[in-house]
């Protein structure tokens, strides 16, 4: 036998055997190409697989963090806005009444300015000074009262149950709040795992991918609190005290009021220099309307123009001499007692205003000042008021000394604008008295002689007393409140806080504070897994073996199947926690990838963790396929765990052995 | 050379291919998804476990290569002329005579440089696979080293990396030599009594789903695990330049903040395993970690291996011949500091 002859006899066949080694070395070589090709798209399935794992593990988790920051945020802001109610509430008439103190001291000042200060040059300055200051402040308090007087009624706002029956916007705002957090709360668990298996379903390439979050309904535990439980937030700037703990749950407030710095290095002492409102008590918010105090002002205090105006003069003066300007006064002209003079006047006239006995949610407004006198006193006559205190004295008693140190011979005293009644120092001051607690009837022909020519700068002769002090008697308030509007200004009039907006509150019952790790654990954190179709893309059936991924109905293999699994998987695993303060008032909720620990019990919380009814018709959103996905899943990884432990040893540090050269 | 850069090249195209968009921040721990991965294609090229003879070089290749090509030209020259003369100029039985002899000589010159040329192809193939391999290795280690740095082990507190002896390094090197698997070499055989399990796992899985067991369950999967992980090394770098010095875990404030410690563009600044004795680092939260991943490609096939080698080494008691396939990858660390700020030691009423 010859076949090599019978082939080579014919070149017509040999052709035929070259294009048959062709056509064999044509399909060994495209078996490369397609071979190295599905390795490609194998391997980029693989990390889809755990893209997917990966983004459905984050958005699971981020969204409770998410959820667990928008309720802190709405409890912090709820706490904000029934601080603020109570601001609101008083600043029209603050800001009403600032102006009108404002205007005074200008017309005040604009007379004195206008008589001049004869032998104080530096005084005339300063009062120029304090003059531009305060027009400042009154195109400031214009603006203000125009934004709040045109337009709305602040009452809408801060009112909570309005004449007509409706709620002020704030309180309404505060409800709303409320049902936006427990929403958030209640609807949680679901929208995560709509979250996570939309956010992993969407980085899987192949028809038939699929990601879900384990536990497939996240829950934390959390209650509604009491109305109660924003006391202290408001008044103290402290979490509720059946939240609060210095070490775990400190709340967002140290940061807010600089007791605490929020950074761990930090824990250093800041000053605080915030000023809590002292008149605004947890009384003040849970008993409703207080009783108030003779002079008591709600929420907020009167910074009086005095205040201002003796701080200006001692800035002024300290300039002129050359001295250490202190706030409190000490060593000026105008010292301490001074301001607390001023202040302890104004105050008092604020009493009178309101009627010392009358109902504390009544005020008189607006303010209107009459200055004439007749009028004046028919008004405060008719009232039963006592005349002496429709004025205001301030009496400044510093060392008496001229500009060079000398003992200064003479009475000072600078009168800044009414008419009504100026009262000269030489005029309660007789015989050196102190007591100014003279009845107005009583002197009333002495006002009316001084009224017309007292409005100057005096310095009464030298001699005229055994030992004479410079006194400085400033008068700017002067005159009564000419309307008898009345208004109900207090914004907490509800019945009981029972009806009031909550807080929402974690349950420390089963959410302890205390870092319990099995608690975080079990509430905080997730899995996920994901799994994609994974046969070869090109020439499956010389790539594969098999076309089924298990057995048929009958529990049989089909023929030629090889391999157990015909896709591929990934897990993933987040946590969610508070690196400030364990509660829901701190928005420091974060979310982020951990190592998948303890594969078994999480199938063990896929086999055990049933989904309730109520939250099963709410995943109605998710395919149909979604409960069979998530069981043959969980059937590959139950089945793949052993083989994963093994391959989890933990293997021992050892040096490298390789070049460490760029090839 | 410039073959190898094209394999590698060609490698990375593809892998850039495959992780086209921006990756998403991962982790699970190594173990999670390669150990799956590996399950669900259990050693791809495991009927790949030729052992090269240590014979012959490349240059030898060539020049049977040449030959073969002379020869096949020189073969089709004759045909040419053969069909372009009319009539016979010899008798037709001499022609006859001196074909067969030529035909003979061509098969036994042309058939093993035809067989080398073909072992070349799937050399080639498995090369560019294994080039693949490893840039997944080099993704499956960036997703475990972002998750295995922020851990608190004691030794190496969270975001730290020591310089040399670290177990984090060490938890990154095996997801990178897990996912190796597949193209793993086949190891030293062992005894039959060894533990194997790896084997014995995938037997169980196998039989879990009424499936006849792998033969390669039976000794060369574990082998091929104890491969990759004695060939494979990692690196981990940061943004920077020039190694580790001591005591550089001072940016734990920057840390700490969220910010990245260290500036730069370039992954150049190593942070283990060759950095200065005691040198320690402490990545930022969302500091961008890069894991450079060695491998030493085992070549199984005959004779053609030596076209890729970078070096031999001996496996199994043979000295066979590797190729170092070297790869890359950088992921943000997750890394956000998670525990509750110290107890301040001030009172908290003023």
């Amino acid at each position: 036998m010859r076949p090599v002859r019978l082939l080579a006899h014919d070149p017509g066949r040999r052709g035929g055997v070259v294009l048959i080694a062709a056509l064999l070395a044509l399909v060994l070589l495209a078996s490369s190409v397609f071979f190295v090709f599905n390795v490609g798209t194998h391997l980029h399935r693989r990390i889809e697989a755990q893209h997917a794992a990966d983004a459905a593990a984050i958005a699971g988790a981020g969204w409770v963090a998410r959820s667990l920051n928008l309720v802190a945020m709405n409890n912090v802001e709820s706490a904000r806005l029934l601080a603020q109610v109570q601001v609101y509430d008083g600043l029209p008439s603050a800001i009403r009444n600032s102006k009108r103190d404002v205007d005074a001291a200008i017309e005040g000042v604009d007379k004195q300015l206008a008589r001049g200060l004869p032998g104080h040059p530096w005084l005339n300055d300063a009062l120029e000074e304090v003059r531009l200051d305060l027009v400042r402040q009154q195109v400031i308090l214009e603006e203000m009262e125009t934004a709040l007087t045109q337009g709305y009624d602040v009452r809408e706002m801060t009112t909570y149950e309005l004449p007509n029956g409706g709620r002020g916007s704030m309180w309404e705002a505060i409800a709303a709040l409320e049902q936006i957090s427990l929403t958030a709360m209640r609807e949680m668990g679901v929208t995560a795992q709509i979250a996570a298996h939309g956010a992993g379903q969407r980085n899987l390439s192949n028809a038939g991918g699929r990601a879900f979050l384990v536990p497939f309904v996240p829950t934390v535990p959390w209650r509604h609190g009491e109305p109660e439980d924003f006391i202290r937030p408001v008044t103290e700037g402290l979490l509720p005290a059946d939240q609060d703990d210095e070490q775990w749950a400190r709340g967002p407030f140290d940061a807010v009021f600089g007791l605490w710095r929020p950074t761990i290095e930090g824990n250093q002492f800041i000053t605080p220099d915030y000023e809590v409102v002292e008149d605004y008590t947890v009384d003040t918010f849970r008993d409703g309307p207080p009783p108030l105090a003779e002079g008591e002002v709600i929420a907020y205090e009167v910074q009086s123009i005095f205040d201002f105006f003796v701080q200006q003069l001692r800035r002024a003066e300290a300039e002129a001499f050359d001295t250490d300007f202190t706030a409190d006064g000490a060593g000026s002209w105008f010292g301490e007692r001074a301001a607390d003079t001023a202040l302890g006047n104004m105050q008092q006239l604020e009493e009178q205003l309101r009627g010392a006995d009358g109902d504390p949610t009544e005020v008189l407004g607006p303010l209107i000042w009459n200055s004439d006198w007749e009028e004046v006193r028919d008004i405060e006559v008719e009232r039963g008021l006592d005349l002496p205190n429709m004025y205001v004295r301030l009496v400044f008693e510093p060392e008496a000394v001229d500009l060079d140190g000398d003992p200064l011979d003479g009475t000072l005293t600078l009168e800044s604008w009414s008419l009504y009644p100026v009262r000269p120092a030489g005029l309660l001051y007789l015989g050196g008295g102190r007591d100014d607690t003279r009845e107005m009837d009583t002197i009333d022909d002495d006002v009316e002689e001084v009224l017309r020519d007292a409005r100057v700068l005096r310095i009464q002769p030298p001699g005229a007393r055994a030992r004479l002090v410079t006194q400085y008697t400033y008068t700017v308030w002067c005159g009564a409140l000419e309307s008898s509007q009345r208004e109900r200004r207090f914004p907490n009039n509800f019945e009981s806080v029972d009806d009031l907006p909550a807080p929402i509150a974690l349950d420390l019952e089963r959410l302890p504070h205390d870092a319990d790790a099995e608690a975080r654990r079990t509430y905080l954190y997730f899995f996920a897994a994901a799994d994609q179709p994974a046969q070869a893309s090109i020439w499956s059936g010389l790539f594969e073996s098999g076309d089924a991924e298990a057995p048929d109905a009958d529990g049989n293999t089909p023929t030629g199947v090889r391999r157990p699994w015909r896709r591929v998987a990934a897990t993933a695993s987040a946590e969610v926690f508070n690196n400030h303060s364990w509660d829901l008032w701190t928005q420091m909720w974060h979310a982020q990838l951990t190592p998948v620990e303890d594969l078994s019990g999480w199938l063990e919380t896929m086999r055990t963790t049933g989904v309730v009814t109520e939250d099963l018709a709410r995943l109605a959103e998710l395919p149909d396929s979604f409960s069979d996905d998530v069981g043959a899943t969980f059937n590959y990884l139950n089945r793949v765990a052993p083989l994963l432990d093994a391959l989890r040893e933990p293997q021992e540090p050892r040096s490298p052995i390789l070049s460490q050269s760029q090839p | 050379m410039r073959r190898q850069t094209a394999v590698r090249d060609l490698g990375r195209l593809i892998n850039a291919i495959g992780n086209r968009g921006p990756p998403v921040q991962s982790m699970s721990s190594m173990l999670d998804v390669d150990q799956i991965s590996i399950a669900a294609k259990p050693s791809v090229l495991a009927s790949r476990a030729l052992v090269g003879s240590g014979a012959g070089g490349w240059l030898a290749t060539m020049a049977l290569l040449g030959v073969a090509l002379s020869l096949l030209l020189w073969r089709w020259w004759a045909n040419v002329r053969a069909s372009a003369i009319v009539g016979p100029t010899r008798p037709a039985w001499r022609r006859v005579a001196a074909e067969e002899g030529t035909a003979t000589v061509e098969f036994a010159l042309v058939f093993p440089v035809l067989l080398v040329m073909i072992l070349a192809l799937i050399q080639t193939t498995l090369a560019f696979t294994g080039q693949l391999f490893v840039n997944y290795a080099a993704f499956v280690a960036a997703r475990a080293a972002i998750v295995e740095v922020p851990q608190d082990l004691g030794r190496e507190g969270p975001n730290v990396v020591l310089g040399g002896d670290s177990q984090k390094l060490e938890n990154v090197r095996a997801a990178a030599a897990f996912a190796l698997m597949p193209v793993s070499g086949p190891g030293d055989r062992r005894g039959p009594t060894a533990d194997r399990p790896v084997g014995t796992a995938v037997d169980a899985l196998y039989a879990a789903e009424s499936l006849d067991t792998p033969r390669w369950s039976e000794g060369l999967a574990d082998r091929r695990l104890a491969y990759a992980l004695d060939h494979t090394d990692v690196q981990l770098m940061a943004l920077g330049e020039g190694p580790a010095d001591i005591g550089t875990d001072t940016n734990a404030d920057a840390f700490r903040s969220g910010l990245a410690g260290r500036g730069g563009t370039d992954f150049g600044y190593e942070v283990s395993p060759n950095a200065a004795d005691g040198a320690r680092y402490a990545y930022g939260s969302r500091e961008p970690i890069q894991v450079v991943v060695r491998h030493r490609f085992h070549l199984s096939v005959p004779f053609a291996g030596r076209l890729f080698s970078s070096g031999t080494h001996t496996v199994d008691g043979m000295t066979t011949p590797y190729r170092l396939v070297t790869s890359s990858f950088a992921l943000t660390n997750e890394g956000v500091w998670r525990d509750l700020p110290d107890q301040p030691s001030v009172e908290r009423e003023p």
